[in-house]
């Protein structure tokens, strides 16, 4: 089957060369931001006279292929004034692009395609790109603009609960998804109990999500993609930005280590409920730590026209602590170091080195002897991807990659004793191979298809338990280093899209993926404290295929944008957990495993106006997501804890001046499955419940109004700093939305229980004061 | 390991965000399947020797628990049997002079309207407490928790369940009962570990605390019933998850075998 691909791609890269025979030259360079240099991803190169045209990759590079001559091209971005260019292309040539960014009005446009009718017209389906400059004016949970939450807005995403950075992608279980920060795996992006994303929006430069047809360049999650690229730095001058809120606030620096040549950034970001604690008379108040922060970095230098070095890195943590009894923490840090090398003006390669790692530690204090509990993910990871031009129709992409992780899930340590209870650390190797070829056919036809090769290894030294009917009969050892089981696997990447005319397109794509590791959580919106666990010769790689199809139209010259995509989802090998699971601290996790299918479907409507004063979108999906385990509810199928059929969104911006801009967002949910008690017991002078069917029932709906308007201050030339206010209402109706539900027996009858709903948030109004100089 | 301070942190920080709790009406059908329940203990202690019986009865009905008046039951240990009596409201008592044994398992039959239900179990060694005392409770000021000094036993996957009294008054409801894993602290000698908290006591009064050699299988059911009645936070598994007893015949419902060991103190504060 490899080989088929294979030989159809190059078949496909000969035969559909419309220049094929001609001589051909090639024009190359990079696009950037004219103020800062920052290069510019998925900005256009159009070429009038072939009706053809490309756009850069993420690090701004762009190479067309073309047969000499001479050429009238544009080049554009949205948000930025295009620029046209006369060239006689005689022999290659190198041509880096500087654009203009525009007015304010249009940075407001929140959601948006790179190229005015890119929607229309890249192959790729189900991917949305999110703007984080523009999610500012968004009204959000304690003024603090995230752009998880900002996803979770757009059609086929779902919070997993309210107020979670933690979301469900088409049916998935949030650890469906990968989130790369610069490359690099995020393994819990939650601050304060993930009510905040790590990822702080001054650093980050471009987002987005891969609904499905995720790239052959990425696997090891079944669901989704989200890559997140930071900012590269200001290459022109030194600059600042940042940000006062009530929770939290944020600085940037950036400037240029040498003009046009590399820059640096530094990003910060951090909490301040302790500092109010500090100021507490009680002392046991005083004491207490709650806090979090966020530091980005990111070096970036040209060494030469073919020739540039990146290294980003991001560190973060949550800290708790009750007085000197107890503390916690946790959080990531990653580093990413990549090499941007051009083999020629048509193969553009990047080299990259990855390290990812989590952790968490809990210490009491308190108690004689002292107990610490840590757990910690290592991962290092190398790829080297290749992207090769080879015409205007016809670019080839393929690499290779390389992962280790290391995973201790738990170690608990006696101070001062030589005590401990481990859990055996869990190793293992990932390796991939793909090629992804996207093929142009006439004007009309666009197709990218793709195959990755995906291949996982345990290795020792590890402890194995056999089980049946789950309880462990036989427990196996193996040594350092020894490799102990294998899976490998195929994983086809297909889409492909036809212009049915000028203004819509019809899409269609099929895709499979892989995941060899996961979260063992079973908590409502997740956990610091939850580990990653590998496959094994118990646990079998997850797979997941996907089909979807849609119809996209634009209106009005692009000023509208209207889709309807339909998926159809299975999913094989799912991973639920037996009841009374115990999580953590575990080293017979597999006892507690459970396996079973699941699928989900659904329609997602999304109609969005990107231009003018008034922008802003409606977003409806219908989806199911269901689950069937033979242990689990008797076997019978049952609602998976994300399976919300119906979700509307409605988001508005209303620029009332180019200072004044007003932002309202509604959101209606179906409530989530709960299951509820049918009966009680007495046990313990309590009553206990026992419950019926899994997710029989469902929370009550859930719909909250947000409100926000923005005021910037008046631009003056020759003043360097601009400032911004933002003022933002969350649930400004103050609905009751239920987060969960609760059963409480009387305190007065023993044989009367009452129902609670928990509620998260009712009225959260705050301020933020933005900044630039 | 103290789980509990995590909780408390969580709904520390969770408070920050103005968690409310609503009364509402989750539209519960009414449906009851009548299901036998037992809540039986041997022990070394006469004062920990019952079996309760009552059926279940609907979840939001608002009736009154139906006890079992008319049931034979009996426990029987190394060939021999012991009837227990009924003294009323579904509590059976046993004979005259019956003690349970450490290391010994007991075995419980209940005969009622023909069916047959039993369980099984071994009574467990005791945890010796060394000394109590009572200190402020740093999570509710007015309140106050109890610590503990003690040997951890030799033996491993030993589980403890913990009550307390109050001028002799047992403190007996699931939300006022710790259980102790030693799966992280074997054989340990543990010195002023918070064992207890939230505890409502004036100066001077006496305080005992108890604890019960319990089997895993009874601290799982303990710690789900526990879970159960807490309010959700985010780090919490959803409700739904089914609290397993160890009654054959579908019956609910708990039959443990208990050393029991008792230390008491004065609230000095």
């Amino acid at each position: 089957m490899k080989n088929g691909f294979l030989i159809l791609s190059l078949a496909f890269v000969f035969l559909f060369d419309s220049g094929y025979g001609q001589t051909k030259v090639t024009l190359s360079g990079y696009l950037k931001d004219k103020k800062n240099g920052e290069m510019l991803i998925g900005a256009t190169v159009y070429v009038k006279e072939l009706n053809t045209g490309t756009t850069s990759n993420v690090y701004g590079f762009y190479s067309l292929s073309l047969p000499q001559g001479s050429y009238n091209l544009t080049f554009s971005y949205i948000g930025y004034t295009s620029r046209d260019e006369s060239i006689d292309l005689q022999s290659n040539i190198t041509l880096d692009v500087e654009l203009e960014s525009q007015s304010i009005e249009i940075e407001a446009v929140v959601i948006t395609s790179k190229k005015r009718d890119e929607n229309l017209t890249r192959s790729q389906t189900s991917m949305i790109k999110m703007d984080p400059k523009a999610i500012r004016s968004l009204p959000i949970l304690m003024g603090e603009s995230d752009i998880l939450k900002s996803i979770q807005m757009m059609p086929g995403v779902q919070s997993v609960s309210e107020g979670s950075s933690g979301f469900s992608v088409r049916g998935g279980s949030a650890d469906h998804n990968l989130l790369l920060l610069d490359e690099a795996p995020i393994f819990n992006a939650g601050h304060l109990m993930g009510f905040f994303s790590v990822f702080n929006s001054d650093a980050i430069k471009d987002a987005t999500l891969y609904k499905g047809d995720i790239p052959a360049s990425n696997g090891g999650r079944l669901s989704s993609l989200l890559d997140i690229r930071m900012k590269d730095g200001n290459k022109k001058e030194f600059k600042g930005e940042g940000g006062i809120g009530i929770i939290a606030s944020r600085l940037t620096l950036e400037g240029p280590l040498k003009k046009d040549k590399g820059s640096f950034i530094v990003s910060a970001r951090r909490t301040y409920a302790d500092m109010f604690l500090a100021l507490s008379p009680d002392t046991g108040i005083r004491n207490n730590k709650l806090y979090f922060f966020d530091l980005n970095t990111k070096l970036n230098y040209e060494i030469n026209s073919k020739n540039r070095l990146f290294l980003s890195g991001y560190f973060g943590r949550d800290v708790y602590g009750f007085g000197n009894d107890f503390k916690m923490s946790w959080g990531n840090a990653t580093v990413t170091a990549r090499w941007n090398h051009l083999f020629s003006s048509k193969l553009f390669s990047n080299l990259t080195f990855i390290y990812s790692n989590y952790n968490y530690d809990l210490g009491f204090n308190k108690t004689k002897p002292k107990f610490d509990w840590t757990s910690s993910l290592n991962n290092f990871g190398l790829k080297y991807d290749f992207t090769y031009y080879h015409s205007t129709k016809s670019t080839l992409r393929y690499g290779v990659q390389s992962t280790v992780q290391d995973i201790q899930p738990g170690k608990f340590s006696v101070k001062g004793e030589n005590s401990e209870y481990k859990v055996p650390n869990n190793k293992m190797l990932e390796y991939a191979a793909y090629f992804q070829h996207e093929q142009k056919f006439w004007d009309k036809l666009s197709v990218n298809y793709g195959l990755r090769l995906s291949m996982f290894q345990n290795i020792g030294k590890a402890t194995v338990y056999r089980l049946e009917n789950f309880k462990v009969v036989d427990t196996i050892t193996y040594n350092k280093n020894k490799i102990f089981n294998t899976y490998i696997g195929l994983e086809p990447r297909f889409s492909a899209s036809y212009m049915l005319n000028q203004s819509s397109s019809v899409k269609a794509s099929y895709s499979r993926t892989r995941q060899y590791v996961q979260l063992a959580s079973n908590s409502i919106g997740g956990s610091p404290l939850d580990v990653w666990f590998p496959a094994s010769q118990y646990v079998k790689p997850q797979v997941s295929d996907q089909v979807g199809i849609g119809y996209f139209r634009n209106l009005s010259d692009n000023k509208y944008e209207f889709s309807v995509e339909s998926f159809y989802k299975w999913m094989n090998n799912q991973i639920d957990f037996d009841d009374n699971a115990d999580l953590v601290l575990n080293n017979q996790l597999e006892k507690e495993l459970r396996f079973g299918k699941a699928h989900s479907y659904g329609l997602e409507l999304l109609f969005k106006k990107n231009e003018g004063r008034f922008t802003g979108w409606v977003s409806y999906t219908f989806s199911r997501a269901l689950r069937k385990f033979p242990d689990i509810n008797d076997g019978k199928q049952y609602n998976a804890n994300y399976d919300k059929p119906h979700n509307l969104t409605i988001a508005l911006n209303y620029n009332i001046t180019n200072r004044v801009i007003l932002s309202a967002n509604w959101v209606y949910t179906s409530g989530a499955p709960i299951t509820y008690p049918t009966m009680r017991f007495p046990h313990g002078n309590a009553n206990l419940p026992i419950y019926g069917d899994k997710n029989a029932n469902r929370l009550p709906d859930y719909h909250r109004l947000d409100l926000a308007m923005t005021i910037k201050n008046r631009v003056r030339a020759g003043r360097r700093w601009q400032g911004e206010w933002n003022f933002s209402v969350y649930n400004a109706y103050n609905y009751a939305n239920a987060y969960s539900v609760y059963f409480e027996t009387d305190k007065k009858d023993k044989d009367k229980i009452r129902a609670y709903k928990m509620i998260m948030f009712r009225i959260v109004p705050s301020v933020t004061y933005n900044f630039k100089f | 390991m103290d789980m509990k301070k995590i909780l408390i942190i969580t709904i520390a920080a969770a408070s920050l965000f103005g968690c409310q709790k609503v009364e509402f009406d989750p539209n519960i059908s009414e449906y009851n399947k009548n299901l036998l329940v037992v809540e039986g203990m041997i022990s070394d202690n006469p004062d920990f020797q019952y079996i309760n019986l009552s059926r279940t009865s609907s979840y939001l009905g608002n009736q009154p628990i139906v006890t079992i008046n008319n049931a034979l039951v009996s426990v029987s240990c190394e060939g021999s049997t012991y009837i227990f009596n009924h003294s009323g409201n579904g509590v059976y008592t046993p004979p005259v002079g019956f003690i349970g044994e450490v290391g010994k398992t007991y075995h419980l039959s209940v005969n009622h309207e023909g069916a047959i239900y039993e369980a099984d179990s071994r009574m467990n060694q005791p945890l010796i407490l060394d000394s109590i005392n009572m200190e402020k409770d740093e999570f509710e000021k007015k309140k106050f928790k109890i610590n503990a000094w003690f040997q951890d036993n030799p033996a491993e996957d030993e589980f403890i369940l913990f009550k307390y009294a109050i001028n002799n008054t047992l403190q007996d409801s699931i939300d006022q009962w710790e259980v102790y894993l030693d799966v992280l602290s074997n054989n340990l000698y543990i010195e002023d570990a918070s064992i207890i908290y939230g505890i409502n006591a004036n100066i001077g009064d006496s305080i005992s605390l108890y604890t019960f050699s319990i089997s895993k299988q009874y601290c799982d059911f303990l710690l789900m019933a526990e879970k159960n009645m807490e309010e959700p936070v985010p780090f919490m598994p959803p409700p739904g998850a089914r609290i397993k007893g160890n009654i054959s015949n579908g019956a609910l419902g708990f039959f443990q075998a208990s050393a029991v060991f008792r230390k008491k103190t004065k609230l000095k504060i």
